[in-house]
């Protein structure tokens, strides 16, 4: 993505002008500056010949974002290469003069290299000059190190021997993939020890109905691809350099590129991570689930961590299914600024991503373009994705004040209400300003929704559930909070306001600070200020209820519905024959939909779009195929949105119909799909007829509600159910706390959900910013870990 | 016995009504439109009264533009037998639904014509009443209860007035009207969806009816309810008392 911001960068001035400044500034200073580097005096024009070429190189990529782009970027590679003793004269903004060696590093002896091949063996310590050489210089050939040894580890447990022996030693060693970042991250400095993983390039596991796929950190991007074409899936991300990057490398470096705007960065496609920490300890967050909310989300400090906090070196990360149909508009506009204003709705169509930013807008010079850019949008059924900063009640009205002004957002029905809107925010109602309902309330005057949806919208607060990373309802459509949550402002215990309330939809800038307050439920500081990513409100909503006859034919269904259903599919839940039967004994005004049987299962599936006929026709398509073959036993589709409100109403008013029946013992839990109702069986024989066994929650994430409902309480009912349950679950590298998060109920349970390692540096991490402890006390982390000596 | 039953495309109950700008009427556009409820309920009734053996055939009408379709599909699935779109204009009044209904009545020749009491959208509930003077049949308007005889073609209907129920004894054909309470709905199951699919949907013009679409009524203006104003709190029963009889005038 770096390369396509540069490309950008060019169309913006013209590329004579671009070549120019770059000779006149850029060029010179690094001849002067970048003595280390500039070796001898040879004529210069051919390279500066050669680098116009690959600017121009850059031009057209730029004008075609398509797959030729990654063929002109492997062919710059090789050139690259094949020239690499004449890069050197353009290596313009060297460091190496800047930057003075760390002397308490060491420097390595013939020992070391002994130690390394006694741990790795002798082929895969190099030490061969033409390979380091390669190894040493970044593919722009713009930054190059002398390191003298490479190390090729195949394994983790290599990696962390390495690490352990560089750590012992104080040898500097730099993380190495496919070598294709744009930074000079990849490359050595000086001479530290290059770790390159591209021997780790197994294919661990792939599970089709959730598309999970847990590879090691060494796979090619377009390998994993290729792979996971022949099971109808692809990757999330998609780059230019994708035939020679490793995903250690995406992951490090929360590599964005072509396909962004659809599918999100990593912070929200990253499952999990198995990283080596410098002193060889190796973390394993290497889950498997879409939801997991116990204790902080570690993995995310490491995604864009660049190397800098340890070795990532199998990675867990959700894939999609590819989509049958794909289509492409090539446009041209007259000028920047008419890109600039109309781009941001041809854009998404493009796959390239530009923050809408409202307040600069002014009015609507060009507000027909709009119009017509977004009806063109919409009418490709692209996916929109708008930045809109809900950071506080200023800005909130700023945005309506905008919105209004520029009537191509607010449209006729829209722009009634916004003055309604507008005059709610500048009430003096402090204590509800925050409340989900209301931003929701806001944000559809707008024509924008939250990505979130829960039973509790009415009272729960947006902090809140950043705090404690809520999932709910359309989680399967918009994905987690990490992925949504743009920006974050909290205070730390000891009053320091940590301002992450950045609004850009892209920020590689050190570590993603903010990931760690996302879930952390309030024990790392209190989230003031929160800037979240609304998407476009559907135009249009269909919900089918559906019966099946067996676990596996649901199973099969989910599966399908991804795959024909694509990027409408917007909910998909479940609950089993006893969850039906109590909601329709304890909760009035509620009917079987599809009487009179009760069948062994429900399925909900909602769909939403930007086309009402066209959306019901696929889904109602999808659903007679899947009933001709056998995975649907009966159903209905709602016509109306009261009909649709009822079907909601037996799967929402389940937690109501449980409280009404007596005493109800709830397990949150992420399991993989096709065990998921498993533990809901055993639990049955385990308990026997007399307990009611319920199972319900969000199929397409993973997420089982487990409920036991009785009587009354009992405590020789709960020791046959904990800590069974907890084992049961850990045993299947599932998680105790899917999106509950763990508060004081499961604080002392995190080790059911994550290995020790992890759970320490949790603790540190908690010790490092609140030191005394005071934040929220007692939950999320055991105590005993927290505070050893006490 | 044929029964027809006439099914309006509204905006759905649940979306929030917005008047258009310019004040000439509802906005429709970007609007999630449903079936009308009353109207729901009158198909539900003609279904009930077929499977009860009753009747041998429903048939589902609707006029207005093509977007109607989407209503006549949802009333197939539901289970009428067939379905007629009369291709009109997007306004139509009263009397001229009536007109165009007497003109299919006169067609298709059913023993018992079903409409909902009225529309969600424009609360007329005029309609039902319209026809059955147009066709000197009699009506049961409001009908929270239809009992059919088949031998003495006769239909008890139950009817919801001021201060308990009314029931009336009509001679077929009749035309009935249906309040909320004569039935709930049925869903519009899969297998129903998928047999909808081979239905037929004719589609008939006012002009092939010799009936003229024209109106004496003009709309003015089309405004919002008046905002309410935001309660206050009063801090004592003496405040309460002073404002009872000096601002609202009521003690």
């Amino acid at each position: 993505m770096e390369k396509w911001r540069i490309s950008r960068h060019i169309v913006k001035r013209s590329s004579t002008s671009l070549f120019k400044s770059l000779l006149s500034t850029n060029f010179e200073k690094s001849i002067n500056t970048s003595g280390s580097t500039y070796k001898s005096g040879r004529n210069c024009n051919p390279y500066v010949e050669h680098y116009f070429q690959c600017q121009k190189r850059h031009f057209q990529t730029c004008c075609h974002p398509l797959r030729d782009y990654t063929g002109n970027l492997h062919a710059s590679k090789a050139t690259n290469l094949e020239h690499i003793c004449r890069i050197q004269y353009k290596s313009f903004g060297s460091v190496a003069t800047q930057i003075q060696r760390n002397p308490s590093f060491s420097t390595l002896n013939s020992d070391d290299v002994d130690h390394f091949k006694k741990i790795l063996g002798e082929k895969n310590v190099i030490q061969d000059e033409d390979r380091l050489l390669t190894a040493n210089v970044d593919w722009m050939g713009k930054y190059k190190g002398s390191s003298k040894l490479l190390l090729q580890p195949r394994s983790t447990e290599e990696v962390s021997q390495i690490l352990k022996y560089c750590n012992t030693r104080c040898l500097a060693v730099v993380p190495q993939g496919g070598n294709t970042g744009l930074v000079g991250g990849s490359v050595p400095v000086f001479d530290e020890v290059i770790i390159n993983v591209g021997s780790m390039n197994h294919i661990i596991s792939f599970d089709e109905v959730s598309g999970i796929l847990v590879c090691e950190a060494g796979c090619i991007l377009e390998n994993l691809d290729s792979f996971l074409v022949n099971h109808g899936f692809m990757m999330p991300l998609d780059l230019g350099a994708k035939g020679s990057c490793q995903i250690g490398g995406n992951v490090s470096t929360n590599a964005g590129g072509l396909h962004f705007v659809r599918y999100g960065s990593l912070h929200g496609n990253v499952l999990g991570l198995e990283a080596v920490l410098a002193n060889g300890t190796v973390l394993d967050m290497l889950g498997t689930l879409r939801k997991d909310n116990t204790g902080y989300d570690l993995k995310q400090l490491f995604i864009g961590s660049e190397g800098s906090l340890g070795i990532a070196t199998k990675v867990s990360i959700l894939t999609s299914p590819k989509p049958s149909s794909k289509n492409l508009a090539f446009l041209a506009c007259k000028d920047y600024l008419s890109c600039q204003d109309a781009l941001d709705s041809f854009t998404v169509y493009l796959q390239v991503y530009m923050p809408l930013d409202v307040g600069a807008k002014g009015s609507c010079q060009s507000g027909e373009m709009y119009q017509q850019c977004w009806r063109f949008a919409f009418g490709l059924e692209a996916v929109l994705e708008m930045v809109l900063c809900l950071t506080c009640l200023g800005l909130c009205a700023k945005i309506i004040q905008a919105m209004t002004d520029n009537s191509y957002l607010s449209g006729s029905e829209g722009s009634l209400d916004v003055a309604t809107k507008f005059s709610i925010l500048t009430s003096p109602k402090p204590s509800s300003k925050n409340q989900l309902f209301l931003l929701v309330k806001i944000i559809l005057a707008v024509r924008f929704m939250m990505p979130l949806d829960l039973g509790a919208k009415g009272s729960c607060q947006i902090g809140g559930n950043v705090s404690t990373n809520a999932g709910g309802l359309h989680f399967v459509r918009y994905g987690s909070l990490h992925g949504n949550v743009l920006g974050l402002e909290a205070v730390l215990a000891n009053g320091t306001v940590l301002d992450m309330l950045g609004t850009l939809r892209k920020d590689n800038t050190g570590y993603d600070l903010k990931q760690l307050f996302i879930g952390s439920e309030g024990s790392l500081g209190i989230a003031t200020k929160v800037s979240i990513l609304t998407s476009p409100k559907p135009s249009s909503k269909n919900l089918a209820f559906l019966a099946c006859k067996d676990y596996l034919s649901c199973q099969k269904l989910l599966q399908e519905a991804k795959r024909k259903l694509g990027e409408i599919l917007s909910a998909f839940e479940f609950l089993d024959s006893q969850s039906m039967e109590l909601v329709l004994t304890h909760l009035e005004g509620v009917r079987n939909p599809l009487p009179p049987s009760i069948y062994e299962f429900y399925v909900l599936i909602e769909t939403r779009g930007t086309d009402e006929s066209y959306d019901k026709e696929k889904l109602e398509a999808f659903l007679l195929r899947s009933m001709e073959g056998g995975l649907i036993a009966d159903g209905v589709v709602a016509q109306d949105i009261n009909q649709a409100s009822s079907f909601w109403r037996i799967r929402e008013g389940l937690s109501e119909a449980l409280v009404k029946a007596g005493a109800v013992y709830k397990y949150d839990l992420s399991l993989p799909i096709e065990k998921m109702y498993s533990i809901v069986e055993e639990m049955r024989l385990r308990l026997g007829q007399s307990e009611k066994v319920l199972g319900y929650g969000h199929l397409g994430d993973g997420n089982l509600h487990l409920n036991i409902s009785r009587p009354n309480y009992d405590d020789s009912v709960l020791a046959k159910i904990e800590p069974f349950v907890y084992e049961w679950t850990s045993k299947h590298r599932g998680s105790i706390s899917a999106e509950h998060g763990l508060g004081l109920m499961k604080a002392n349970e995190i080790h059911y959900s994550k290995s020790p390692q992890t759970v320490q540096v949790m603790a540190s991490i908690k010790k490092l910013l609140d030191p005394n402890g005071i934040l929220n006390p007692y939950k999320v982390l055991p105590h005993n870990i927290l505070y050893p000596e006490a | 016995m044929k029964i027809m039953v006439a099914v309006k495309r509204v905006v759905d109950y649940a979306v929030k009504i917005r008047v258009k700008p310019d004040k000439s009427g509802v906005e429709t556009s970007n609007v999630k439109m449903s079936m009308n409820p009353f109207c729901e309920i009158a198909l539900e009734e003609a279904l009930r009264i077929k499977e009860a053996g009753l009747a041998s055939e429903v048939i589902a009408v609707s006029m207005g533009p093509n977007q109607c379709l989407d209503t006549l599909r949802t009333g197939l699935a539901m289970g009428a037998d067939r379905a007629i779109h009369v291709d009109a204009p997007p306004t139509l009044y009263p009397l001229s639904v009536a007109k165009l209904l007497k003109a299919l009545v006169d067609v298709e020749k059913p023993g018992l014509l079903i409409l909902g009491k009225q529309a969600i959208d424009d609360d007329c509930n005029q309609t039902g009443q319209m026809v059955a003077g147009l066709l000197n049949w009699p009506q049961g308007t409001f009908a929270s209860k239809v009992v059919l005889d088949k031998e003495k073609q006769v239909a008890t209907v139950e009817r919801e007035v001021d201060g308990g129920l009314e029931t009336l004894c009509l001679d077929l054909p009749a035309v009935i009207t249906t309040d909320l309470r004569l039935n709930q709905p049925r869903y519009a199951t899969l297998p129903n969806i998928m047999k909808a699919k081979s239905k037929v949907i004719k589609k008939v013009t006012p002009q092939e009816l010799n009936v003229e679409i024209k109106s004496d009524l003009e709309v003015v203006q089309v405004t919002e309810p008046p905002k309410r104003k935001a309660g206050v709190l009063v801090s004592s029963v003496d405040e309460l008392i002073d404002k009872l009889r000096n601002e609202a005038h009521v003690i």
